[in-house]
């Protein structure tokens, strides 16, 4: 028989995404939603810049490991010096410009992500799941929802790997709230989306499923409900990711956000392939080629909890389908309505601009978003979009697969991007590694958007098939210098950034209300970490950073829709200011994602 | 293992670790073939007396810490190589590295000097073309481009590239004809890719072996390929592209096709 061993390429897989949304001018009046967080900058004597940034609900997939049937070993962080991938980086002991400290060990939190990885090579458990942030119980303080796999075949009683809830008490410490939050879904979760669907003004979540996805309805009063097959929306394909977002500006101010639903491919246990080596017995995930890519979903909201499956009257359903795992929601053209960015595996990526009347056309072969900068397909994973070189428009990032770079599109406006990632310092650190979870966060309150990137690989063999391939990876963090990225990470950001982890999923939060923006990252089979940007908080004394701490300088502004979705998913934010006397005219200020 | 041996013995040092680097590059395990290679010139500097000329070796493994994402690596070697022998080649992948480092006007010289030392050079007028996309320069990239454009090699990169710069300038039209040319070119690259990429991780697969014969065939050597195809048919009677072969060994039949092989299994 035919030994049809190896197909080209390792898998890779999903991850999440932080979930995005764009605000768009609405008074604030109550509640809840995502918060802004931003930092104004005096530069000199008549030049006020101002950035506001919104940290919000951020959301994020992940993959996973593991072995045999049985519960997969922790994963321990490789802790042997990462070795520097440019060596225009000095590989430094000082403490860089951009720093954080892992809190895990002292919080409280003791989850252990499970991916389902086996000798099976179970395709899903390549990927892993996400973790989001959000303030369900409205106290002020930003809680943490940790999604996980489970073993194959899925045992729908089992209740050892479960997603897991926990409260922010403050002080870096957090409560197990699972059991009264009702949260603890039992099934194989990797994305999740948060958002307010019914206007309460309390925080809801959506997650993506390999099976049935689920819509967990916050009640009010600190427990949620599971509604996905009441609302709609409880699609039961391969589920990698969401984004809430209001497509058509409907208007209405009693729960109008709707949902895009990235799907990864068509897959059951029964059509797994053989990938590796048959001869030497050594098997690997297979390469996305080898499944085929399932159809997303969009739902419109009906305004009364129930949705509306609207893919096909959308326009959406001209695309082929693709193998998406990251999407952001956000206006990429400046004509206020918002668009759609969506990551495929291996395929050309979607950019679907909003043309109103809830219609959408894919423009991403023309906007030079589909692929590289030489036209070709590239894995893409994560996805995340900003301001980065304040000039009003939303740029593009996306991360990829090892050889191929993390590429980030530079809006050029008329819906034209560029993938400029090699000239702006995005590229050359990110080939070795398989990028997953992303965001833009200005990290350390200079005006710029940073980016940091979770990494690690699919496949924990490879040095029995004599590969290149280390399957834990460092973290990738860049500083935005206004004309370029400078990588940051390694010993200088941290501990963390020091070592190497199976990163999956990425979230982003100011945790301990101090300011500046914290990080939660999802590992496969392994605990997270709970990332405390330094930038504000616990600079040593004498150090540089003490006297650079004055210039750091935040406002976070509270948005509530009123004659919007509530959440003000789509709102955009101007700033004038008064600078002796004299109107300054601002941009805009945008942050988008959710 | 061979080449490993070779590494081994006294005075050969340096021609094991280029072959054991050579084998793992093939195998596109890049990372194993630097520090094999980085062996090499810690055994002889100068890179002299090896299999292949100093000024290759340092080309080559130049463009693998390219790949890599070193780029600053990948200078000094291409430094090197450019000291011993300049060749268009090398300074397009010097330009490739400074735009890896983010140094657009470094980049652009090397390639000018790439242009100068030969005016085809596809891959010094693609940055060329780059760069201008980033300026929102459309006409200048596509100026660029020309010459290029109707060259019977022309790849996907080079296509888009054109595609991009049409629709950087509007003229939808035009990008919409050269998208559909990338899409022809992508395809068969696509289809080379994956048979090349199959056949380096796993050279004894059926389907490596089958393109084997395939390749014995097109050169002549029929006696080599008819054995190949005779063992592969016992495992696959009924097997469309081998039975094609199989023809064309006994009848002269035209060589068939390597679309027809089914890419998804190989």
């Amino acid at each position: 028989m035919f030994d049809f061993t190896d197909l080209t390429r390792p898998t890779k897989l999903e991850r999440e995404r932080p979930l995005f949304h764009v605000y768009r001018a609405f008074p604030i009046s109550r509640g809840f939603p995502s918060t802004l967080l931003g930092s104004c900058l005096a530069t000199s004597k008549f030049k006020i810049q101002m950035l506001i940034r919104v940290l919000s609900l951020a959301v994020m997939s992940v993959i996973a490991v593991g072995c045999g049937r049985t519960q997969p070993s922790v994963i321990k962080p490789d802790t042997s010096p990462v070795p520097r991938t440019n060596s225009a980086l000095e590989p430094s002991v000082v403490r860089g410009p951009l720093h954080f400290t892992d809190m895990l060990a002292t919080s409280g939190i003791d989850f252990i992500h499970v991916s389902g990885d086996s000798s099976d090579k179970p395709f899903p458990a390549a990927n892993g799941s996400g973790v989001a942030t959000f303030d369900y119980d409205l106290d002020g303080l930003l809680d943490v929802l940790f999604l996980t796999g489970v073993p194959f075949p899925i045992d729908e009683q089992q209740t050892k790997s479960v997603n897991r809830c926990y409260r922010n008490l403050g002080e870096w410490r957090f409560e197990d709230v699972t059991a009264q939050t009702h949260l603890g879904h039992n099934g194989y979760s990797a994305g999740v989306a948060v958002g307010d669907i019914d206007s309460d003004g309390f925080p809801d979540a959506y997650i993506n499923c390999y099976g049935r996805n689920q819509l967990f309805r916050n009640q009010g009063d600190g427990t949620f409900e599971e509604q996905g097959h009441f609302a709609g929306v409880d699609d039961e394909g391969w589920g990698t990711s969401a984004a809430f977002l209001d497509y058509d500006n409907d208007g209405c101010n009693d729960g109008c956000l709707d949902l895009y639903v990235c799907n990864y491919a068509l897959w059951t246990p029964k059509t797994n392939h053989y990938c590796g080596d048959v001869a030497r017995g050594v098997r690997i995930f297979c390469n996305p080629t080898t499944v085929e890519p399932a159809r997303h979903r969009l739902f419109r909201s009906e305004g009364d909890g129930h949705f509306q499956e609207a893919f096909d009257d959308s326009g959406l359903a001209t695309v082929a389908p693709g193998r998406g795992q990251g999407v952001v929601a956000a206006d990429l053209n400046e004509d206020g309505q918002i668009d759609l960015y969506v990551g495929n595996d291996l395929q050309p990526n979607y950019l679907f601009l909003n043309r109103g009347g809830g219609k959408f056309e894919n423009v991403a072969e023309l906007s030079g978003t589909a692929r590289d900068h030489l036209g070709r397909n590239q894995a893409s994973m994560g996805v995340d979009a900003a301001d980065v070189n304040r000039d009003g428009r939303f740029e593009l990032f996306v991360t990829n697969y090892e050889g191929e770079h993390n590429a980030f599109y530079q809006n050029l406006g008329t819906a034209q991007f560029q993938d400029v990632s090699h000239s702006r310092g995005l590229a050359a650190d990110s080939l070795p590694h398989i990028g997953w979870g992303t965001v833009f966060a200005d990290f350390d309150l200079d005006g710029w958007p940073d980016v940091i990137v979770t990494n690690g690989h699919t496949d924990n063999n490879l040095d029995d098939l004599g590969r290149d391939g280390k399957y834990l990876q460092p973290a990738g963090l860049w500083r935005n210098t206004a004309s370029r990225f400078a990588f940051c990470g390694g010993t200088a950001a941290g501990d963390y950034f020091a070592n190497a982890h199976v990163g999956r999923g990425l979230a982003l939060a100011d945790l301990d209300n101090d300011g500046d923006p914290d990080v939660l990252i999802a590992h496969k089979d392994s605990p997270p970490a709970l990332l405390r940007n330094d930038a504000l908080s616990s600079v040593p004394v004498g150090s540089p950073e003490t006297s650079n701490k004055s210039n750091k300088r935040w406002i976070r502004v509270r948005l509530i829709g009123t004659r919007s979705n509530r959440d003000a998913v789509g709102a955009e934010v101007t700033c004038p200011l008064m600078i002796l006397g004299c109107c300054s005219r601002c941009r805009p200020i945008y942050r988008t994602s959710i | 293992m061979q080449a490993g041996q070779l590494a081994e013995l006294s005075g050969q040092e340096a021609r094991g670790f280029l072959l054991l680097g050579t084998l793992h590059n093939n195998r596109l395990n890049r990372k194993q073939a630097i520090q094999a290679w980085q062996r090499v010139l810690q055994v002889n500097a100068d890179a002299s007396g090896l299999q292949v000329s100093a000024d290759e070796f340092l080309l080559t493994f130049g463009r693998v810490y390219l790949q890599e994402g070193q780029p600053q690596e990948a200078i000094a070697l291409l430094d090197r190589s450019l000291a011993i022998r300049a060749t268009a080649e090398t300074q397009t992948y010097l330009g490739e590295a400074f735009e890896q480092l983010g140094d657009s006007e470094r980049a652009v010289s090397a390639w000018t000097r790439a242009i100068e030392m030969h005016s085809l050079s596809v891959k010094a007028r693609e940055g060329m073309a780059r760069t201008a996309l980033q300026q929102q320069a459309s006409a200048k990239a596509l100026e660029w481009l020309r010459p290029v454009l109707n060259q019977p090699d022309l790849t996907s990169s080079t296509a888009y590239l054109a595609q991009r710069a049409c629709a950087l300038a509007g003229d939808n039209l035009d990008a919409a004809s050269w998208e559909k040319r990338v899409e022809e070119l992508r395809s068969q690259e696509q289809r080379h890719d994956m048979i090349e990429t199959g056949i380096q991780r796993s050279p004894q697969s059926f389907w490596s072996r089958a393109v084997l014969a395939h390749r014995f065939a097109r050169e002549g050597n029929a006696v080599q390929a008819a054995q190949i195809v005779m063992m592969l048919l016992k495992d696959a009677p009924d097997e469309p592209f081998l039975r094609e072969l199989a023809r064309h060994l006994e009848r002269g039949t035209p060589l068939p096709s390597l679309d027809l092989i089914p890419l998804k299994q190989f």
